[in-house]
């Protein structure tokens, strides 16, 4: 069993096994974070396997995670995700056609679900560090409030400020993004 | 925006019975986030592939976490001991509760001391030269090292090695202006006869391998003896000229040993008979007294046909003033000159007991010069050798010394007006 008051010393021992177990356990979510936030599986299972790296690393310079590892890991997979943003500067939003190339033969609500996806995918992407990490933990991984501040380092009061912030910020993109949209078309 | 509209907003998008107001916008962008929920799935290949590398990474690290915590251990270990030495003191000094380890650590390390101040002087005094102040020590060491050295062939080295060490304290003493001890000279001798010695114990191929070395390093000898020459003042020449005599001598005792080691064997056994042996100690002349060399090695085995000739271990001073280096016969033979013998000297055809006695020597006679003196016989006595007196004479010592040893070439004393010991072979 993974139990937080057991498991961190067996991890700062580098045991086979523990590490194993949060390997099993934190894997698929990372993933899911990270593709989310870049929406590419192979920038996705690079920033994953980065992040467990770091983990490594830390263990072993002895700035490993001491009491909340599963917020040490977003946290890092996050920073590891703005490094990739930042290297990879914002695309233009998916055009008709090639959202219906990338969804070959399927209909067109299926084309309409891909461009409604990259358009938040974008939006995302002007938000701050902070915004974008609380929208993603929370309504796309399912934290909650203390959760998200844990992994922030935030209290709850400034996570559910950051939320706030962050929806306004994002609706006033996507009507941005609506009207430029409607305009081109 | 203020802390209150925050929590109002969360209340909303929690509890979707709650009226959103002014803030439903905000949840619809809530909402549409959710089209992002969707991932693809993950190749389960690629997730045990990426399983098994983090693995083989962690195990890297551990490996290397271990090797770094044994390096770690051992550091401290190297660190905690002037903790300990401290501690001992403080303890000492704090609650008086162990005099006793106290003590004994201080006795360790004035012991310590000694022995490393002992072993620096040693090393010091191995480099001292005769006449200073850590010199005695420097031979008493060498004693001390050859009295524990039983083996021959260990012996024969160690004697070597110090023969070697003589010569370059005389060589350095030359060329520094200053006249080696003749005692310097003496154990040189004595070492190069020492290392012979021993040597002849050694069966054929060993003694062969020692022999060797020896010629060798007596080679290198005569030549930094040469070059020494070259530099030192004409007041240590003459000291030279005895070491360069003494190393040549040596020399042909190891070509009589590499080419007939039973020739040299027998010869060994014969010089090391009791009546023969030279003192170690035995009294020099005084350098400018001797114009030719006067080494106490034994002397080598005449060559084939010549007849052994007795002559005396003891030489009475002479009972006349010497005379002058320039009744010097011009054909004096050198040691360089004599040919190396082939096989060992027949015994003596006389016994002992017809050994003249010095009250049948007649007197001295001054114009006796060596080149007109007749090769003597063990059956006669020295009739023309006006200033040698024989007290006694060892039966099988081919060749005399005036220090007790013969030469193997023997040259007349300028200090007698004749000798016993006239070389048939160059002479006649």
């Amino acid at each position: 069993m993974l139990n937080k008051h057991n498991i961190l010393p067996r991890l700062w021992a580098l045991d086979e096994e523990a590490l194993g177990l949060v390997y099993d356990r934190f894997q698929p979510k990372l993933y899911r974070y990270a593709y989310r936030l870049l929406g590419n599986v192979e920038m996705a299972e690079d920033v994953v396997a980065e992040t467990f790296l770091r983990l490594l690393q830390a263990l072993h310079r002895n700035r490993g995670p001491k009491q909340h590892l599963q917020a040490w890991l977003y946290r890092v997979a996050h920073n590891l995700i703005v490094d990739r943003y930042r290297r990879r500067p914002a695309q233009e939003p998916l055009s008709l056609e090639q959202a219906t190339l990338r969804g070959t033969n399927a209909p067109a609500k299926e084309v309409e679900h891909i461009l409604a996806q990259d358009q938040i995918r974008q939006a995302l992407r002007e938000l701050t560090p902070d915004q974008r990490q609380v929208i993603v933990l929370k309504f796309l991984e399912g934290f909650k409030n203390q959760e998200v501040a844990t992994i922030l380092d935030k209290t709850v009061g400034a996570v559910k400020s950051l939320q706030y912030r962050a929806l306004a910020s994002l609706q006033r993109v996507l009507e941005t993004s609506s009207a430029r949209s409607e305009e081109s078309s | 925006m203020s802390q209150k509209s925050a929590d109002h907003l969360d209340e909303i998008l929690d509890n979707r019975h709650i009226d959103p107001g002014s803030l439903a916008p905000l949840r619809d962008v809530a909402d549409q986030i959710g089209l992002l929920r969707e991932v693809p799935p993950q190749s389960p290949d690629k997730v045990a592939a990426g399983r098994q590398a983090f693995l083989a990474q962690a195990a890297q690290f551990r490996r290397h976490k271990e090797a770094r915590a044994v390096s770690r251990a051992a550091k401290e270990d190297r660190a905690r001991w002037p903790r300990w030495l401290s501690g001992l003191f403080a303890q000492g000094r704090k609650k008086k509760a162990s005099p006793v380890l106290a003590k004994a650590f201080l006795g360790i390390m004035i012991l310590l001391l000694l022995v490393g101040g002992l072993a620096v002087t040693a090393t010091t005094a191995d480099a001292a030269l005769p006449g200073s102040a850590l010199y005695p020590i420097d031979l008493a060491l060498e004693n001390a090292r050859l009295a524990l050295t039983a083996d021959p062939q260990a012996r024969a080295e160690l004697t070597l090695a110090l023969a070697e060490e003589r010569l370059e304290e005389i060589t350095t003493l030359s060329v520094a202006g200053r006249v080696p001890p003749e005692t310097v000279l003496v154990r040189l001798e004595t070492h190069l006869q020492q290392s012979l010695d021993s040597a002849a114990q050694l069966p054929d191929a060993k003694m062969a391998g020692v022999l060797q070395t020896l010629k060798h390093s007596v080679e290198a000898q005569k030549q930094a003896t040469a070059q020494a020459m070259l530099n030192a003042p004409e007041q240590a020449q003459e000291a030279l000229n005895l070491a360069t005599d003494v190393l040549a001598l040596a020399h042909r005792w190891a070509e009589l040993g590499l080419t007939d080691p039973s020739a040299f064997r027998e010869a060994k056994e014969r010089s090391l008979r009791p009546t023969q042996v030279p003192a170690p100690t035995m009294p020099a002349l005084p350098p400018t007294a001797l114009p030719t060399p006067a080494p106490t090695l034994p002397a080598l085995p005449p060559t084939e046909g010549s007849v052994p000739v007795p002559t005396p271990t003891l030489v009475p001073a002479p009972t006349q003033p010497a005379p002058p280096p320039t009744a010097l016969p011009t054909s004096v033979p050198t040691p360089t000159l004599v040919p190396a013998p082939t096989r060992p000297a027949p015994p003596p055809t006389a016994p002992p007991t017809s050994v003249p006695t010095p009250t049948s020597v007649p007197p001295p006679s001054p114009t006796n010069l060596p080149s007109q003196t007749p090769l003597p016989t063990p059956t006669e006595a020295p009739s023309q050798t006006p200033r040698s007196t024989p007290t006694e004479l060892p039966p099988q010592t081919p060749l005399p010394s005036p220090t007790g040893v013969s030469p193997p070439t023997p040259t007349p004393d300028p200090n007698h007006s004749a000798t016993t010991t006239t070389n048939p072979t160059i002479n006649g």
